[in-house]
């Protein structure tokens, strides 16, 4: 399986890109840090020059700086929020496709109501109404409304995979649900919880984009790519000063193009 | 005459489908039969007869509607440790290396030290007449033959006085079929235990087993010991078997 | 075909109560009530708890969720903080906004997706299929934000196509530009991605194979009977489309200052107006609901293998 995935040429090279950039992110962190949150009263909104080659924001801080910054957030505020979605919605899978009948549609008319609500806006009254806002706040909340795509596929998976003979064969043998599903059924839904993960991912980025721009992310003390991006809600910004938002714009659809074409090429590579 | 060790009175087994019992399917409808220490009983039937689900339901697979089953003298509980099942093609799962296959019984009921687990394993693997090489291969490298050996090894692992076997010779060659079905009455001689075998198979139930039960529609239509079964059938469905069966009698 | 429709209003009947529960729970979390932006910050204390009794704010909250039911019931979803209006007028100007743009994108949206997909399934494996498979891939990859941001400078300053913001008055190629956006992002890809697949199986399903030996001309093989079935399930997911179209509103109208409610409850929010950002989400969750129940009714219809019941 693993040979598969390497085959398929783009997807390397996007998987190997996003690593790049999580690395440079991390370790250029600890260069710009300083240098980027010194604010300038001189130089506001400039243009690109030698001295910042992305030019400055509307603060004077250099966009580079900024750039580095934000991404590092942003991907590490992503990853967490996505291990928790991952985590709860495929446990509910999993208990769902395990046992089936009863429980199974019990858990399913919960997953459908959840399901339904609408995802944005309840994320956006939760981080109004919780007074001590927080990057683990987010994480969950979140997770709350967007466990079900993991949940649904996973359950799928563990349905079909209950039918099977070495099932029977444990469950036979005396082995208890956990240990079953432990030993039988995590082996061979590995690929589809990685897949997940990756689409998951470039999910939460795009949501937490969102609610950035709106204002809704976390507090400006740490910056992500979603504020870069609320500079371009002002007109004048969005027509005249292009270096403010575009590098934000550009990074962050390569990025979800390469999430997303990794996860693609992973999805081929256990299909077949 | 000695009591049996099982005795299955009167199960009925249903399957449902959604909420309400409007779509269930009733695969067994009020079965009886019993079997003794070192003896081996046929359930023979075609598909949909109802024999896998009367299996599945003694091994506690699924729980039936209806009836009781009283082993070594009392009613069932939800763990049954006394019995193992085997399974078509060995039911093994195609990730888990074979001594890991194996040991999994051991590891369900006690935890052992992998020195004393690995020589467990290397002495289940030689009453089944599998060199201890296999231990590391992965079930893809073995055939159907092996495979299921590796199965009923996995299956003598916790000691059962009863075995269940449910279609394992169905889906191997002459050859294999032949071997399986002696390896499987040597080692219930050797240990005396008792044996419900699932089939449709007439040539390989004559073989093993020393009575029948033959099931249609979820009821066994007739029962007796195999030499008056062959010779002298009483009801016309178990001639038909008979004859389809392609099964010289004598 | 009743009993269907019964079982599913049921289900449906029990998650609007659910919803109801949950918005009502999260207004008694939000600071602030009817008396807030009513009342002079003078008075305080006693004489503002003697005011709280007198409109049943201390009655236990069983009570206070039977009488806000009622109040739903009878039209009466309270009055905005920011804007002294009623929250129902307030919110019924730009409702009609929002469902005209929600019912363009659906549109538009279907026709695309169904015809792209069409090509794509049809043409499996060849450049077609390539292009609509990437194409539908990047669209996914984006993010609302960013598209709309991308669309607004693109379409709006560069191109000057069309205006980048506005009502509806500006004449329908205002929101043009946003309903791009909108219907881009969220479902057109997805949608499809689901008929390519499904037209792309059913061509291979064997029973089209022996209409094809039998010497059936192609093409009226794939009219009357791939297409068909490969409609299926785009068609039964569409009321669950529509929940999701309804509910994305807020970034996109944002984005492109579109006075629709998904605007109004996030300026809403921002000002602390709750009772008007209350209403819209419970607006939006009943809508949800209702076009689930509307999928969920064509999917058990159509479907002759489903058994919901």
């Amino acid at each position: 399986m693993i040979n598969k995935f390497l085959s398929q040429k783009r997807a390397v090279f996007c998987f190997a890109f996003i690593l790049l950039l999580l690395f440079a992110a991390i370790i250029g962190g600890a260069f710009t840090d300083g240098a980027s949150a010194r604010v300038s009263l001189t130089g506001r909104s400039r243009p690109p020059s030698r001295e910042h080659p992305l030019g400055t924001d509307p603060s004077g801080r250099d966009m580079l700086g900024q750039l580095v910054t934000e991404t590092r957030n942003s991907l590490l505020i992503a990853v967490g929020i996505t291990a928790l979605t991952c985590a709860f919605g495929t446990a509910f899978g999993l208990i769902a496709g395990y046992f089936g009948g009863v429980v199974d549609m019990a858990l399913m008319r919960v997953l459908d109501f959840v399901s339904m609500l609408p995802r944005l806006m309840l994320i956006i009254v939760f981080v109004t109404l919780i007074s001590e806002y927080g990057p683990v706040q987010l994480a969950l909340i979140m997770s709350a409304l967007g466990w079900m795509y993991d949940a649904r596929i996973i359950r799928g998976k563990a349905l079909s995979l209950r039918d099977e003979d070495f099932i029977r064969a444990a469950r036979s043998v005396g082995a208890p649900a956990a240990k079953i599903i432990a030993r039988h059924f995590l082996p061979h839904l590995a690929p589809v919880i990685i897949v997940n993960f990756t689409l998951n991912l470039a999910g939460s980025i795009g949501v937490e984009t969102g609610l950035s721009f709106l204002g809704f992310g976390l507090p400006f003390a740490t910056p992500r790519l979603g504020t870069l991006l609320n500079y371009a809600y002002v007109p004048e910004n969005l027509q005249n000063r292009p270096w403010l938002w575009l590098p934000a714009v550009a990074l962050i659809f390569i990025v979800m193009m390469c999430i997303h074409y990794t996860g693609g090429a992973l999805k081929r590579a256990i299909n077949d | 005459m000695n009591p049996p060790l099982l005795a299955v009175s009167g199960i009925s087994v249903a399957y449902k489908r959604g909420l309400s019992s409007k779509y269930s399917v009733q695969a067994v409808r009020g079965v009886s039969f019993s079997a003794w220490r070192g003896r081996t009983l046929g359930l023979i039937g075609e598909s949909g007869s109802g024999k896998s689900s009367a299996l599945n339901a003694v091994a506690g697979l699924v729980k039936p509607i209806a009836g009781e089953i009283i082993f070594d003298g009392k009613p069932v509980g939800k763990r049954r440790p006394g019995m193992s099942m085997i399974f078509q093609s060995g039911a093994i799962d195609p990730k888990m290396r074979i001594a890991d296959v194996v040991a999994e019984p051991l590891r369900n009921h006690k935890r052992m030290p992998a020195k004393d687990e690995r020589a467990a394993v290397i002495k289940l693997l030689e009453m089944v007449g599998l060199p201890s090489a296999f231990m590391e291969r992965l079930p893809w490298e073995l055939s159907g033959g092996q495979l299921q050996r590796a199965g009923i090894a996995r299956a003598l692992a916790l000691r059962p006085s009863l075995l269940l076997a449910d279609e394992p010779v169905t889906a191997l060659d002459p050859d294999a079929k032949e071997q399986i079905l002696d390896l499987l009455a040597r080692l219930i001689k050797e240990f005396r235990m008792a044996c419900v075998f699932v089939t449709h198979d007439l040539e390989a139930a004559r073989y093993l087993c020393d009575a029948f039960c033959i099931m249609q529609n979820g009821e066994i239509v007739e029962r007796g010991g195999v030499y008056r079964i062959f010779n002298e059938p009483q009801q016309a469905y178990t001639k038909l078997l008979l004859e389809s069966g392609a099964v010289c009698a004598g | 075909m009743r009993r269907i429709i019964l079982g599913c209003a049921a289900v449906c009947a029990v998650q609007l109560i659910l919803i109801s529960l949950l918005v009502f729970i999260l207004s008694e979390l939000m600071p602030g009530d009817a008396l807030t932006g009513r009342i002079s910050p003078s008075i305080t204390g006693e004489r503002l708890r003697e005011m709280r009794g007198q409109m049943g704010f201390d009655r236990p909250w069983g009570a206070r969720y039977a009488s806000w039911l009622s109040g739903i019931f009878k039209g009466d979803f309270g009055v905005s903080f920011s804007h002294k209006l009623p929250v129902a007028q307030l919110v019924g100007e730009k409702f009609g906004n929002t469902l005209l743009l929600g019912a363009f994108s659906f549109l538009i949206c279907y026709a695309l997706s169904v015809s792209f997909g069409v090509i794509a399934g049809r043409y499996r494996g060849s450049w077609p299929d390539r292009a609509v498979s990437s194409g539908s891939y990047a669209l996914m990859s984006i993010p609302q934000a960013v598209l709309g941001i991308l669309a607004i400078f693109i379409f709006g300053y560069t191109l000057k196509w069309l205006p980048p913001g506005g009502s509806v008055d500006s004449g329908v190629l205002g929101p043009l530009a946003l309903i791009m956006s909108r219907l881009r992002h969220l479902i057109l890809p997805a949608l499809t991605q689901l008929v390519r697949g499904e037209v792309a199986a059913g061509q291979e399903a064997e029973y089209i194979l022996s209409l094809r030996s039998r010497g059936v001309a192609p093409s009226r093989v794939f009219w009357a009977h791939i297409l068909r079935n490969s409609l299926i399930p785009a068609m039964s997911l569409s009321g669950s489309y529509l929940a999701a179209l309804l509910g994305g509103t807020a970034l996109v109208e944002t984005i492109f200052s579109y006075p629709g409610i998904g605007k109004l409850f996030v300026d809403s929010v921002l000002k602390r107006d709750y009772p008007t950002a209350n209403f819209i989400l419970l607006l939006t969750a009943f809508m949800a609901a209702a076009g689930t129940l509307l999928s969920d009714i064509i999917m058990n219809r159509l479907d002759p293998r489903i058994k919901m019941l």
